[in-house]
């Protein structure tokens, strides 16, 4: 118990050196407390109709106004964070688990098995993913599927090319060198020495993905094969929102900011990260 | 002396990566020849150098011995052992270790120093508990000039000079009887230079080591090794004593590698001897003495002459038609 | 004796403003060049002998910042010369050679191009003077068959040639001072000699200055007739190379020797090693910088930075200490 609290302190500490790491944390905290609590904090259902006048302007009764069936915009937003950060997280963490150990590969293994990867991807980097969207959703469907299975087909070269290219470079370091001298095997040397040596564009390039995936999501769910109506994504709501920009403006930008601050947190955070996850930030440098 | 590694015949050759034209209208392939037809002894106990410039296939030969470059031919005896099944070469890693020339790139920058030192260990199964292995860390590290306290800390928190004693300790954990030192001091500081060398020639008396020193630096050379392999184009072109080689050499790029070397102005200078030009390319190596094209005293006979390894005193070794061979 | 400065450089500082402070690579650094002398400057990575050379040129790039100092040229103040004067000046009466001559030359254009660009920054127009001189300035480089090798690119060339290309560019102009910042420590070690010979003789040819920077003492001492050692920033001893290798005064220098390993004849010799490494230049240096690692410090070593004083005709040193006649 006392180690895993010595283990927090330390993190903590880490976190604090960094100030986009600790206001990238503070946002993301505050997102996740939304997506645990967010039925106690909604004070509406998020398909009860008629909770006030429709269109009503943001007031007290109605923190960010009411929508064409009488929604109320806040409670609606409050439950979309559930829906938009399981898109994104699940998303990421498929593209990473198939993306990462095949660039890997690609990367360290520098002949045909490599260049059978890379080509694969370059092929599916050709396919327009929207494509891909509407073709899944023909076969399956529409809903949550359609956008995981579609996005993660689309990130996915993203996160291969990008890991080839820096495996390329890491793997010319002398220390790799090294650890083969001093006897290492080959799948040591990946997950000690390699992998460690990529976190940095890896995790800048996630947090990066994420908040594309949110951005997808919401274009997705606008062509109708997304998430459906009426459940509550950022993404069907700025849909929903936008055939009204003219008389009620805040149906759009509420959702906007919502997913803006998303972004924004994640990218603060993941380049923070970046920073405290190199032994060379931490201490004072030496070069120069 | 007990021999401890003999090489007979290496040849080492790197395919040249062409375009995709040059694949389609060139039937034969091309080849780097990194090394071509070299053999050695090295003796137990002794510091050996091979000397060349850039491109001489010297570090080549030091990356096969430990076998992070593969032979195209030859073969490697290691005390009196054939190395050449498959696999061997694999297993001479736990004797054989080598020190990198760039020690800014030679540690894994997320590895403790701690960790860089322990990997080995575990991996040879050297230390049978946590606080033997914790032991021979603080040894090593005392060894090489470094405090125990140290262990904890980055790479990046440790100047050049430091770093290279950190290489050297993680050469020296498996506890090796050949050391393979591919420049150790060309990136560092004159000053720190001397402080590593030492530490070398004072790591070797103390743990009876080997070493096949590397280096382009005869002044470095000199203060090190007992005997010198000179290299030019991925061939052996002088060998001798040390003190020898240096005081009277005998093949025309030995006198002409130990004439650059800036000599201090006050002492008189034994050789004067320029090459012209640039070195070739090890895709197309001259033919003949491959120093030819370079070389102020090439005849017409060098041009197309075979030129071999004799011996030329006792000794001593050259490779060139012009030195007088003894009988 | 006037008549014979090219250049004068007074209490010149420079530093690097850095995220993690201010390192002061050059510290008050005073010297002269003289007329169509060979200068060496010697000193360790990070002394600040390229930042000296950098902030003559007014070269020097952000974060660095020249602090103050002077530098006369033609009784000028460089540091006080507008840009566009001073790009001048560098084209035609001072230039440089730098280390790595890949980078240092533009891959996309031929190396006659960017010879002949520099005549035509100097205003001249007329083509086959151009490539006449173009020509000129490569065949004196040695560069063998210059008409047909100035058509060629960079990469092209091979190490050695690139860095004649290099000089040729640099000496295009005859300029009356040249900078030479370690030009052979990218080559190969029998093209370094070749490529030393021939500056030299392009010096005593065109009658230049040359400051020869390099961090090998011999490497100066074969080629220079008077030598600055730099250590953290400062000169701490400045002599005629025959005197500096004879009587050398500073415990630094006397290091330096003694961990030089140059080839004897007689037998190895062995190195004295100087204990710890150069300072780190984000402190504020107040003592002699080389107390730390100096044998002989005494208490007043940590308490004052000493000043550079003559010991004999223009041998100066800065040491509280020092090794009267060398102790070598």
């Amino acid at each position: 118990m006392n180690k895993i609290g010595r283990k927090i302190k330390k993190g903590w500490r880490a976190i604090t050196r960094s100030k986009k790491a600790t206001i990238g944390f503070f946002m993301i905290l505050i997102l996740i407390l939304i997506v645990i609590f967010a039925p106690w904090i909604a004070p509406y259902e998020v398909d009860e109709m008629n909770t006030g006048p429709v269109f009503s302007k943001p007031a007290q009764q109605h923190l960010m106004g009411t929508d064409h069936y009488g929604r109320d915009v806040f409670s609606r937003i409050i439950m979309g964070t559930r829906v938009s950060m399981r898109i994104g997280v699940v998303v990421t963490l498929l593209a990473v688990l198939i993306g990462v150990p095949l660039g890997l590969l690609a990367g360290y293994r520098n002949d045909l098995s490599g260049s059978f990867i890379m080509r694969t991807v370059d092929v599916m980097l050709c396919f327009p993913w929207v494509m891909a969207a509407l073709c899944v959703a023909a076969l399956i469907g529409g809903g949550e599927k359609v956008i995981i299975i579609s996005l993660v087909f689309a990130y996915v070269p993203t996160f291969v090319r990008l890991m080839q290219g820096v495996v390329l470079s890491v793997r010319e370091q002398e220390f790799v060198g090294a650890a083969l001298v001093t006897g290492e095997k080959q799948i040591s040397i990946i997950g000690r020495y390699i992998l460690p040596n990529c976190m940095a564009p890896l995790i800048v390039e996630a947090t990066l993905v994420m908040s594309f995936v949110i951005l997808d999501e919401a274009a997705i769910s606008y062509l109708g094969v997304g998430v459906q109506p009426p459940t509550p994504s950022w993404g069907v709501m700025l849909n929903e929102g936008s055939q009204y920009m003219w008389n009620a403006p805040y149906l759009s930008i509420f959702p906007g900011i919502a997913i803006a601050l998303t972004v924004l947190g994640i990218n603060l955070f993941g380049d923070g990260l970046r920073d405290i996850l190199d032994p060379r930030y931490m201490g004072g440098l030496r070069e120069l | 002396m007990e021999e401890l590694l003999r090489v007979e015949h290496l040849k080492v050759q790197f395919p040249v990566s062409e375009s995709f034209s040059g694949k389609l209208f060139s039937l034969r392939k091309k080849y780097v020849k990194a090394v071509d037809d070299v053999s050695f002894t090295i003796h137990r106990g002794e510091v050996v150098a091979l000397v060349g410039e850039s491109g001489c296939g010297k570090s080549t030969i030091g990356k096969f011995l430990v076998s992070l470059v593969e032979q195209t031919s030859g073969a490697v005896y290691y005390r009196g052992e054939d190395m050449r099944q498959k696999g061997k070469m694999q297993s001479l890693r736990r004797n054989v270790q080598y020190i990198f020339q760039d020690p800014f790139s030679s540690l894994n920058p997320r590895m403790t120093v701690h960790t860089i030192l322990s990997r080995p260990m575990q991996i040879f199964h050297l230390s049978k508990t946590d606080k033997e292995r914790e032991e021979k860390i603080q040894k090593l590290l005392r060894e090489v000039g470094l405090t125990p306290e140290n262990a904890l800390r980055f790479p990046h928190e440790f100047s050049g000079g430091q770093k290279q004693r950190i290489s050297i300790a993680r050469a020296l954990s498996v506890e090796p009887e050949l050391i393979i030192a591919d420049e150790p001091t060309a990136a560092l500081d004159i000053s720190i230079q001397a402080q590593i060398l030492k530490l070398l020639i004072q790591l070797k008396e103390t743990l009876g080591l080997t070493m096949l020193f590397i280096s382009h630096d005869l002044g470095v050379v000199e203060y090190i090794s007992d005997r010198i392999l000179v290299m030019y184009l991925g061939t052996i072109v002088e060998t001798g004593p040390t003190g020898e080689v240096i005081k009277n050499p005998l093949h025309p790029y030995t006198k002409a590698l130990l004439s650059a070397v800036p000599h201090n102005p006050l002492q008189e200078k034994n050789v004067e001897f320029r090459l012209t030009g640039d070195i070739p390319s090890t895709v197309n190596i001259p033919g003949g003495c491959r120093l030819h094209p370079r070389c102020p005293l090439a005849t017409e006979a060098c041009k197309t002459c075979d030129v071999k390894l004799e011996d030329v005193a006792p000794g001593r070794q050259a490779a060139c038609i012009m030195v007088p061979k003894i009988r | 004796m006037e008549q014979n400065i090219c250049l004068r450089v007074n209490n010149l500082q420079t530093s690097f403003y850095t995220d993690r402070g201010v390192i002061h690579s050059v510290r008050g650094v005073s010297f002269d060049v003289r007329k169509g002398e060979m200068l060496g400057i010697v000193g360790e990575s990070g002394c600040g002998k390229s930042v000296t050379a950098f902030s003559i040129l007014n070269q020097v790039k952000h974060p660095g910042k020249i602090d103050s100092g002077e530098v006369i040229f033609h009784g000028k103040d460089l540091l006080k010369l507008s840009e566009s004067e001073m790009r001048k000046l560098r084209g035609s009466s001072m230039s440089m050679i730098f280390q790595e001559p890949l980078t240092a030359l533009n891959p996309s254009f031929s190396i006659g191009w960017q010879i002949a660009e520099a005549y035509r920054i100097q205003g001249e127009k007329d083509k086959a003077v151009i490539r006449e001189r173009t020509i000129d300035i490569l065949r004196r480089v040695k560069l063998p068959e210059p008409e047909l090798r100035m058509k060629e690119y960079p990469y092209q060339f091979s190490g050695g040639m690139r860095q004649r290309a290099l000089i040729a560019l640099a000496l295009a102009c005859k300029p009356e001072l040249v900078f030479a910042d370690e030009p052979t420590t990218a080559l190969d070690v029998t093209v370094q000699a070749e490529i030393l010979d021939l500056i030299e003789s392009l010096q005593a040819e065109m009658n230049m200055s040359v400051v020869l920077i390099s961090h090998n003492l011999n490497l100066i001492g074969e080629r220079c007739g008077r030598v600055l050692v730099f250590y953290a920033g400062k000169i701490i001893e400045e002599a005629e190379t025959a005197e500096l290798f004879k009587h050398p005064a500073h415990p630094y220098t006397v290091g330096l020797f003694g961990s030089l390993l140059s080839i004897h004849q007689d037998g190895k010799a062995d190195p004295k090693t100087m204990p710890g490494e150069v300072p780190n230049m984000l402190d504020d240096i107040r003592s002699c910088s080389f107390a730390p690692r100096c044998p002989y410090a005494e208490t007043r070593c940590f308490e004052r930075e000493p000043e550079l004083v003559p010991v004999g005709p223009g041998h100066y040193y800065s040491c509280h200490r020092p090794l009267k006649g060398g102790a070598k």
